[in-house]
């Protein structure tokens, strides 16, 4: 038995590839919508993975560090060091800014979130980047730079935060905020200056104005003045701590003990994935899943039109099938293969596209293979209820149609 | 790196210098004996131990080390766990996983600015 469907669509093969084609590039920006979604919430999830903390100690009652600010002692981690179940402690500074490259590099800047590692490095600290992808770790205490590859710095490349100038040693990947900025990350000490020390000349109209108040520059004590200049010019704070806990103990116990005894507000694991899923990307997932639903339907309607408009163009074929005695099943099974396939070419045409096309964009597009699945299966379902109608319509054709018109 | 070790003098300075004079030092320490180095970027952390990942039979394996001295570019020694010729892992797209497969290439990042 020859196939009517293949024979049909070799007849005018090309108009049936083209629509295809188009087709599959509207499934190709849907698919990438789910993959941007998907992007979204992984990029969460590595902050967290790549932090490799069990725990994060924040300022008392803030959801610090990734959706609040937090501020906290930098000595605070030798307490925590001490408590039982905790194996690692390293203070961590987060602060999303312009990164700018020298003038003579080209000069511009990139927005990157600038995290502060303790310097020592020692492997699988919590905060530090835990794999590169060229050159080495921070050595150096001072002005020495990590940078996610999304940045654009290369190795060598001086980069200027704030007041100081860094050399990039290292590049990493995948290492971005929740906001899918890169990281770069740089010492403690340089990260705690950049973040808190202010520029000189605010700090020169703070000392005057310290200096004019009477109750810090008293004539019988000496020294004061300086004292209250150095106090405030100081930059020991931290924006979390971030914990490891030894094998075998329970986050939720540790937790609570750094809570009552040290007067800290504590996230798990679980928490944090609460407060940045939904909470810091809720309203942002929720648009991107809005217009991934307005493009599923607007993609079916397509399809669903496509497919009745094809069966319509061939209404005199069907009925000189009809005249010729041919069975309805056979005709129903024409107009259904012929839907799947333009279906299954759509689909492969949007894959392709959308494969492509996911690594170009500036934030990272997840395809997940589910999604593919789903849509495959979206696919196909949509192209078969949309070739139901068409059926019908085709049943109901007049074999005289075919002589008459 | 040593924070507070003693410094004595080979040749005393005719006048001692005044209490609170910085000096610059440089302090050649005796070379240290000849072992494996390997890149920092190499070492990580698992399961609570120190180690590098080694390729076995196209597999990522990991493999703990003991560490000794780190300079400043990065090049830190091994004193236990590898022996010459392993195939270790420095640089990699992401974080690795026990018997991994392991596809090698020539860079995963352009070096040169």
């Amino acid at each position: 038995m020859i196939s009517l469907a293949g024979r049909d669509i070799l007849h005018s093969w090309g108009k049936f590839v083209f629509t295809g084609v188009g087709l599959g590039l509207l499934i190709g920006v849907t698919l990438v919508m789910a993959g941007v979604y998907r992007g979204m919430v992984d990029d969460g999830q590595a902050l967290l993975d790549n932090s490799r903390a069990d725990l994060w100690v924040v300022q008392q009652d803030t959801m610090g560090p990734y959706a609040e600010s937090s501020n906290l002692a930098d000595d605070a981690w030798r307490q925590l060091m001490a408590l039982p179940g905790v194996a690692r402690a390293a203070n961590v500074t987060y602060f999303t800014m312009q990164v700018r490259k020298p003038e003579h590099a080209g000069g511009r800047d990139v927005r990157a979130m600038v995290v502060g590692i303790a310097a020592d490095a020692t492997p699988g600290t919590p905060g530090a980047p835990p794999y590169l992808v060229a050159g080495r770790q921070l050595t150096r205490g001072h002005y020495e730079a990590v940078a996610d590859i999304a940045s654009g710095f290369a190795l060598g490349d001086v980069i200027t935060i704030r007041r100081h100038r860094y050399t990039v040693v290292g590049l990493t990947r995948r290492m971005v905020s929740s906001s899918g900025d890169p990281m770069v990350f740089i010492p403690l000490k340089d990260a705690q200056q950049a973040q808190f020390l202010k520029d000189n000349d605010a700090i020169e109209a703070g000392r005057r104005r310290t200096a004019d108040n009477p109750a810090f520059n008293r004539p019988g004590v000496p020294g004061l003045l300086d004292a209250v200049n150095a106090a405030q010019s100081a930059s020991t704070s931290v924006n979390a701590v971030l914990v490891r806990l030894t094998p075998g103990a329970n986050a939720d116990a540790v937790a609570r003990d750094i809570e009552h005894s040290l007067r800290f507000t504590v996230h798990t694991r679980a928490q944090m994935q609460e407060i940045l899923v939904s909470k810091l990307i809720a309203t942002s997932a929720k648009q991107i899943g809005m217009f991934l639903v307005i493009l599923a339907i607007v993609s079916a309607a397509i399809v669903a039109f496509i497919i009745y408009t094809l069966t319509m163009d061939k209404i005199r074929e069907i009925a000189v099938l009809k005249l010729i005695g041919t069975r309805n099943r056979t005709i129903a099974a024409m107009i259904l293969q012929q839907a799947l396939a333009l279906g299954a070419i759509g689909f492969a045409v949007g894959k392709i596209s959308a494969t492509w096309s996911a690594p170009i964009f500036p934030k990272y597009v997840l395809l997940v293979p589910q999604d593919s699945m789903a849509g495959f299966l979206a696919v196909m379902g949509i192209c078969a209820l949309a070739s139901i109608v068409a059926i019908r319509v085709a049943l109901r054709i007049d074999p005289a149609e075919a002589i008459g018109g | 790196m040593c924070s507070s070790d003693l410094v004595v003098f080979n040749q005393a300075p005719v006048a001692l210098p005044p209490l609170g004079e910085l000096a610059e030092v440089t302090i050649h320490l005796p070379p240290l004996p000849s072992t494996p180095v390997v890149p920092n970027a190499a070492l990580q952390r698992q399961d609570g131990r120190t180690g590098v990942w080694k390729i076995v039979d196209g597999r990522a394996r990991f493999a703990p080390v003991r560490i000794g001295d780190a300079d400043l570019e990065g090049h830190v020694q091994v004193l236990d766990g590898l022996s010459e010729g392993d195939r270790i892992i420095v640089y990699s797209e992401k974080a690795l996983a026990r018997n991994a497969r392991v596809h090698v290439v020539a860079e995963l990042a352009r070096t040169a600015s």
